[in-house]
């Protein structure tokens, strides 16, 4: 029996000293470090060389830079070149050599293309390390990468001991206007020592914007992946909008690059008409503060007449120059028929050529038509046209679920499972696409108040209740509905609890045992003086101290003697507190083991 | 709301049986006890120069949580007892 309780109290503390193991344990584990390596410590490794595509400027292709072994000529000549058009807003991934991809989808808010981290796998045991004469011999049998229109940048490098390679080739990035969207066209070649495709290599987003990665890609032998987002439909892009190109044998290093600013859009308006028709209009990339300077052409056909009514035909072009995108009252002599001559039958067009000495990207999209352009025109006298430029922005087809609250036609759906939390679809009842995750936010924030839903109303769409915890929102708001209780409810309680206790026995118990309880709470020692005693009648002061300890022997003393006290006091509340705990389970300590319990 | 409603049902049913206690007032001398206890506590507090009467007030006070703990946990073996056949008696 002895034994026995021994062993159960052994096991008592052993479970009591386990538990408190576990919570230092909890508490007290490291983070794990970041599985992912810096930049700076993959070029440090001479084994992990990065291609870096940094400040990816789209109208004069600078800031381009290499990071590591860069041999242009290694490549020429040989290998398999896989070419692609990236789209913003979309991975892509490239299915077969040669072919052109484009991955759709929008993405809002932020204006970045992607981080491509190409991390070698296990299949480069089989490449051959090269010698530097079969790296010589390789670069003469490689062809040169193919550059598209545009080319902003190339380079080739060698990895990893030569034992593979890239090329590579970035175009200029071009607005899309229809998507809202910047595109661009690349080519990735991806060889071993011997000539042949790369394989194995995992492509996974790690450009640290707000754009989070999607999961990590790994596919296989020809395969290259762009992902770009798109400005906010037409707005400016932010900061942190970054842009990447980036390819490595090993590690996880990333670097992120900035994007030009995205195009704004101009028009050109009749001024002479009553509406000011619209008559062109074209998107002009142009660093801040740069005016747009376009020539255009406007091309006059007309009949004129003599006094006789004999007809003579005329065609005049006059060249004129935009200058800046709020060009107002431009006037353009157009023309002036003979002297003796009026003006019978006018015609006139703005022309779509004519070049533009800024920006790279404008797109001018007037007629190239005859049109009936307004103009002040009389017999005798000139004809005039007078044009203005206006900036203008895109249409947000998305504008109308922007509104708070979200309109009910407005829906919002996660992709992927798990959810991912960098993008959504956007349904605004008559389309859908794919929104970037500041388009997501108004329907996933604010989460749901579980604590208080009383006099709430609970909203239609996906919250993220906790970090990556997509709920939707009339769940939770149901749910905490039917379980969480109001803070009335718990004050309807107690006021029915305590109002039952007034005057009642229970209550003036609990009453009179406050009253006597209460004195003693937060009692705490006096000084040295000690209790005074009244004692004058047997002839002693009136405040006689006979505890006093303020002296300094008694105070020598009493700095032993307290702290001696208060240790095996409190040791002996805890014993005893124990005790009875244990007791309560049955377990007791005992005088001797074989002896009575007590 | 689920909850709502048995956190009215049990403070409904508790505020009955509480009622069903007489009605009872504190005899006059209980409010002249009382003062005995604060000067009690005075002069306990004022011992403070040889006793450590802080620690002495925790210790009793860790006493009597433990003793409550210890009843509850009697008392709950004993609930339990009930459905185990005595196997889980606070005795």
């Amino acid at each position: 029996m002895s034994n026995l309780r021994t062993r159960r109290r052994a096991g008592l503390w052993l479970a009591a000293l386990a538990g408190f193991l576990s919570v230092a344990v909890v508490f007290g584990t490291p983070a794990h470090a970041s599985p992912r390596g810096s930049l700076d410590s993959v070029t440090a490794n001479p084994a992990n060389v990065v291609m870096l595509v940094e400040e990816l400027d789209g109208a004069t292709g600078s800031g381009f830079s290499d990071l590591g072994q860069y041999d242009r000529d290694f490549l020429r000549n040989s290998g398999v070149q896989h070419q692609g058009t990236a789209k913003s807003g979309a991975a892509a991934v490239k299915p077969a050599s040669g072919s052109k991809f484009k991955p759709k989808g929008k993405f809002g808010a932020a204006l970045s293309l992607g981080a491509q981290l190409l991390a070698w796998s296990g299949v480069s045991a089989g490449f051959a390390q090269l010698t530097a004469e079969e790296a010589d011999e390789l670069a003469e049998a490689l062809p040169e990468p193919t550059a598209g229109a545009g080319l902003v940048s190339s380079g080739t490098i060698v990895h990893g001991g030569s034992s593979w390679a890239t090329s590579w080739t970035l175009d200029a990035p071009v607005w899309d206007a229809t998507d809202s969207r910047w595109e661009f066209d690349y080519s990735v070649l991806i060889v071993d020592g011997s000539g042949n495709p790369g394989s194995g290599l995992q492509i996974t987003w790690d450009c640290g914007n707000d754009f989070p990665a999607p999961p990590p890609d790994n596919y296989g032998a020809t395969l290259f992946t762009a992902w770009a987002a798109q400005p906010a439909f037409g707005g400016p892009k932010t900061g942190s909008d970054k842009a990447v190109l980036e390819v490595t044998n090993t590690g996880t290093a990333s670097t992120c690059a900035t994007l030009a600013e995205p195009p704004t859009r101009y028009q050109i308006h009749d001024r002479y008409s009553s509406a000011n028709d619209l008559i062109g209009s074209g998107y002009v990339t142009a660093p801040s503060g740069d005016p747009l300077t376009a020539t255009r052409t406007l091309t006059v056909e007309a009949t004129c007449r003599d006094s006789a009514g004999v007809p003579s035909y005329h065609t005049q072009e006059t060249s004129f120059t935009i200058e800046g995108l709020t060009t107002t009252g431009l006037d353009i002599p157009a023309f002036d028929c003979p002297t003796g001559e009026n003006l019978d039958e006018y015609a006139q067009s703005i022309s779509t050529a004519g070049g533009a000495d800024y920006p790279t990207t404008e797109t001018f999209t007037a007629p190239d038509v005859w049109t009936d352009l307004h103009t002040e025109t009389a017999w005798g006298t000139n004809a005039v046209t007078r044009i203005e430029v206006r900036t203008a922005t895109d249409p947000d087809v998305w504008e109308s679920c922007d509104s708070s609250p979200q309109p009910s036609l407005c829906v919002v759906a996660p992709v992927g499972n798990p959810p991912e939390t960098h993008r959504c679809v956007l349904t605004n009842g008559t389309s859908s696409a794919v929104v970037a995750w500041d388009r997501c936010k108004p329907y996933y924030e604010p989460a749901p108040d579980i604590t208080d839903p009383a006099g709430g109303t609970c909203d239609l769409g996906w919250g993220d209740l906790l970090n990556g915890t997509i709920v939707f929102k009339a769940v939770s708001c149901a749910l905490a509905w039917a379980f969480v209780p109001s803070e009335q409810a718990w004050v309807d309680a107690n006021g029915r609890i305590t109002g039952a206790l007034e005057g009642t026995a229970p209550g003036v118990v609990a009453e009179a045992a406050d009253g006597v309880y209460s004195p003693f709470l937060g009692i705490e020692a006096g000084d040295c003086s000690g209790p005074t005693l009244d004692a004058s009648f047997v002839g002693l002061p009136d405040d006689f101290e006979p505890l006093n300890t303020c002296g300094d022997g008694a105070s020598d003393v009493m700095a032993v003697w307290l702290p001696f006290a208060s240790v095996v006091i409190g040791l002996a509340a805890f014993f005893t507190g124990s005790r009875l705990i244990l007791g309560s389970f049955g377990v007791r300590e005992s005088v001797a083991d074989d002896g009575p319990r007590v | 709301m689920v909850t709502e409603w048995f956190l009215e049902v049990l403070s409904t049913v508790l505020a009955w049986i509480i009622g069903l206690f007489p009605t009872v007032e504190l005899p006059a001398w209980f409010d002249t006890g009382v003062g005995y206890f604060a000067d009690a506590a005075s002069f306990i507090a004022d011992l403070g120069s040889v006793l450590p009467v802080g620690v002495m007030a925790l210790g009793l006070a860790w006493v009597l949580l433990c003793g409550v703990v210890a009843l509850l946990i009697r008392f709950g073996r004993i609930g339990l007892s009930l459905f185990t056949g005595g196997g889980g008696s606070a005795a």
